[in-house]
């Protein structure tokens, strides 16, 4: 049983430490949050699914430490899904991997003329304004 | 001291890591929402700390509550900040 405790922590750290490395190295701020929702929440998960699996706890504080995984099994993604919504109505954009100063340049060269503005910044998130 | 609690003690210091890295983010966010994202993740990384304490030092079922009461607490903030800041007119400056 404490074999399977430490596993279910060492497991847990793992997808925080994943978590964190996703939202400081992810370009966007949708991907930022893609990190923080689910691996945060199954980092927890594991971490607090280990930590009932402890000998010394008791069964009163096994029950509020399983009241904490669930809430925070519900609470973490709704708190991320609200800011991400929250940002997306405000005009947020994500991070253009495509070419799209080259796509327009090819539209361009297509339909012949200048109605489509080529700025070459567009795929930089500081000019996203 | 046990080598489990030596364990847990050990996991406690990652988590304060994780804490301080997240922190960064909320420093160099390029937007109020990276900032916002970036305290989720913090307060999700303080429950933890202080639950993790809670077995460190022997009394679990204490720090749980004070766990219950800063999860509902750093919940909500998220979920606030967001409303406040949310619009294209809003105060966080259409971004």
């Amino acid at each position: 049983m404490i074999v399977v405790s430490t596993v279910l922590i060492v497991l847990g750290v793992l997808f925080l430490v994943a978590s964190t490395i996703g939202l400081l190295r992810l370009p966007d701020l949708y991907t930022r949050a893609h990190a923080v929702a689910k691996s945060e929440t199954l980092g927890l998960l594991l971490l607090f699914g280990g930590l009932l699996l402890r000998p010394e706890l008791q069964i009163d504080a096994a029950f509020r430490l399983s009241f904490v995984l669930v809430a925070s099994l519900i609470l973490n993604p709704t708190a991320v899904h609200a800011l991400i919504r929250a940002a997306h109505r405000s005009g947020a954009l994500p991070v253009q991997t495509v070419d799209q100063a080259g796509a327009d340049r090819e539209i361009q060269q297509a339909i012949g003329d200048d109605a489509v503005p080529t700025d070459g910044a567009s795929g930089d998130e500081e000019a996203a304004t | 001291m046990t080598d489990m609690s030596l364990f847990l003690v050990a996991v406690l210091l990652v988590v304060a890591i994780l804490i301080v890295a997240g922190l960064s983010r909320v420093w160099s966010g390029p937007t109020v929402f990276d900032r916002l994202v970036a305290v989720a993740l913090v307060a999700v990384h303080g429950v933890v700390v202080i639950v993790v304490l809670g077995f460190v030092l022997g009394r679990p079922g204490f720090f749980l509550d004070i766990a219950l009461g800063f999860m509902l607490l750093a919940f909500l903030l998220p979920i606030a900040l967001g409303r406040y800041f949310e619009g294209p007119d809003g105060p966080g400056g259409g971004r």
